[in-house]
């Protein structure tokens, strides 16, 4: 057998409004190769990955993909968050014959033979946030978010559940990724203004910081009006401070407090390398469990070509720590784990409740009736 | 079936949209090759109910939305596509692997109204089903109108010719012989177009 490594490309922004996120998410990926190294590699190769710093910058993240595919060979890149980012790269890995494996949360309506999901569909993540909110904070909502794609597509769908429901959307606003601080606290002041029952936020990357600070320096009570993210991780109230998170919402599919052997397991592991202060979300966890499916079916295939290694991921299963997952071989994204958390004051989640099994995905799904939610989701309330 | 009555008139313009997608009753013409197969699997990704059908059937099953036929294996099997362009009977998408004439003109006389390019590419073909879905819904609309404007103009000749009869026949102005046309249809309790009819083919007859 051969012992020449394989090489994978990596592409997180470790610059850029979206650097917090992503920086885990690379943390997740190297730590991962590691230990998939640590056991014996593939087939005894090395798993050798060859990083780029795209700085969230759509353009360079098609070009840096496109060099790793041309000068340096390689067909797998694990990478990308917002959605601008995965489109570029996708353009690269189609006319490449590469593999995108995609590790975060996005707007669905998506399927390319040179990709895998391993992030939630909106029916994984949505879904499940309506009918908590609507079932137990409140029918008034105010919509918020970067002015990009993905929240507007996610405004759109939760909107449409809202108003299904009888409740109401009071107002929107978006604003700028690089929108400057003064724009959140103007926005906030509106907020406070209209006395929603609940605000869905769909800003990402530095947006979710200054939008917290400038809630809670505006006096505003999560127990009264909290806000309600699909992105608002552990990695982002560590930067916002654990007070201007606490008391608020997040639907995802992981939390780093969630007790499972799996999962504690994990985190001792990633403790020992990074520090007793290390903090993990659920993009960090997608990016773990990602490469080592991907591991398992070049251990499985013996190759990185994609034509012989994408059959081998698709219906593959992985003990993550979120619990058992599975890529779906009819659409390649994957059977995940919904939850909805509360951030704590230790800027943990306390888990309000999770799902009962792993829900499929629905990439295409835009119907979100809500009379099929209790046959569908099994949300079970601690 | 999303088109359940096309000639209902009040069906009106609602466009079909991405919600609609699981209703839409999708037929594959397609001989058994791994882009088929991939389009298939595609469609039932998307949502919508696929049956296929290789060769064509002898007629396209009632409510049925749309068809996707591979044209190239019609054209070199010569291949019987039993398809009635001037009222077809569902939307038709071609899937082609050649853009030369022989297989261009195929298309443009099937009047298809989308094609699809082969090596197939998933992206793009929800788009293309809702566009050319909501295109031959409006192009019915427009033929339903365009049919009873016609008869509409038609009866307006006739109604003119039949008071220009009894204007001459009974020395009376256009008012008067328009008059009784209109009591003639009302004691018959039929239109003023019949009456106008009968009126014309009795002229015709003397």
């Amino acid at each position: 057998m051969t012992k020449e490594p394989i090489s994978v490309g990596v592409l997180f922004s470790q610059t850029g409004v979206t650097a917090v996120m992503e920086r885990s998410m690379l943390n997740a990926t190297l730590f991962s190769i590691d230990e998939v190294n640590q056991a014996g590699g593939i087939n005894g190769r090395e798993l050798v990955p060859i990083h780029f710093d795209p700085g969230g910058d759509p353009f360079l993240y098609n070009r840096l993909a496109n060099r790793l595919l041309i000068e340096s060979g390689i067909r797998v890149i694990f990478g990308c968050y917002m959605s601008s980012s995965r489109k570029a790269v996708l353009r690269a890995v189609e006319r490449r014959n590469g593999l995108l494996c995609y590790p975060a949360q996005y707007e669905g309506f998506e399927y390319s033979r040179n990709a895998i999901y391993c992030g939630a569909a909106p029916n994984q993540n949505s879904t499940q946030l309506a009918e908590y909110l609507l079932n137990h904070v409140g029918q008034r909502f105010y919509m918020v978010g970067s002015d990009y794609i993905w929240p507007r597509e996610s405004d759109r769908i939760m909107t449409e559940m809202v108003v299904t429901h009888g409740g109401q959307v009071a107002d929107r606003g978006y604003l700028k990724l690089d929108a400057p601080r003064s724009a959140y606290k103007k926005l906030v002041a509106d907020i406070k203004r209209s006395r929603p029952d609940v605000i869905f936020c769909n800003f990402v990357g530095e947006g979710i910081v200054h939008f917290y600070q400038e809630f809670a320096e505006a006096g505003l009570d999560p127990k009264t009006m909290p806000i309600a993210s699909l992105t608002t991780s552990e990695s982002d109230i560590r930067a916002m401070g654990t007070e201007a998170g606490a008391g608020h919402i997040t639907s995802a599919t992981y939390f780093q407090a969630q007790s499972s052997p799996q999962n504690e397991a994990c985190m001792k592991r990633y403790a020992a390398r990074f520090g007793d202060d290390m903090v993990t979300n659920m993009c960090w966890e997608a990016a773990y469990f990602q490469v080592k499916i991907v591991a398992e079916a070049m251990c499985k295939s013996d190759t990185d070509e994609v034509d012989i290694l994408r059959p081998a991921i698709l219906g593959a299963e992985f003990d993550a720590p979120q619990g058992r997952v599975r890529i779906d071989p009819d659409n390649a994204h994957t059977h995940v784990w919904p939850k909805i958390g509360r951030a704590r004051t230790d800027g943990q989640f306390e888990i309000l409740s999770a799902s009962e099994s792993a829900v499929r995905p629905d990439p295409y799904l835009a119907n979100y009736d809500p009379n099929e939610w209790g046959g569908r989701l099994a949300i079970r309330s601690n | 079936m999303v088109s359940r009555s096309p000639h209902s008139p009040n069906e009106r313009s609602a466009p079909i949209l991405i919600k609609d997608l699981r209703n839409l009753r999708v037929l594959l013409l397609q001989p058994k090759s791994s882009e088929g197969e991939e389009l298939w699997q595609h469609l039932n990704r998307i949502g919508c109910q696929v049956q296929t059908n290789w060769p064509p059937p002898a007629e396209i099953p009632a409510n049925t939305d749309v068809v996707f036929v591979f044209v190239r294996p019609i054209v070199e099997g010569d291949i019987v596509l039993n398809w009635n362009a001037d009222d077809p009977p569902a939307v038709l998408i071609a899937i082609v692997d050649y853009e030369n004439p022989i297989i261009v003109e195929k298309v443009l006389r099937l009047r298809a109204q989308a094609v699809i390019g082969l090596p197939l590419r998933t992206f793009g073909i929800l788009a293309n089903l809702l566009l050319s879905v909501n295109n031959h819904r409006r192009e019915q609309r427009l033929r339903l109108r365009v049919e009873r404007m016609d008869a509409k103009l038609k009866a307006h000749r006739d109604i003119d010719k039949a008071k220009a009869i009894l204007m001459a026949a009974n020395n009376v102005s256009e008012q008067v012989a328009y008059e009784t046309l209109r009591e003639q249809a009302m004691n018959k309790r039929t239109t003023i177009e019949a009456i106008a009819m009968a009126v014309i083919t009795a002229r015709d007859l003397l």
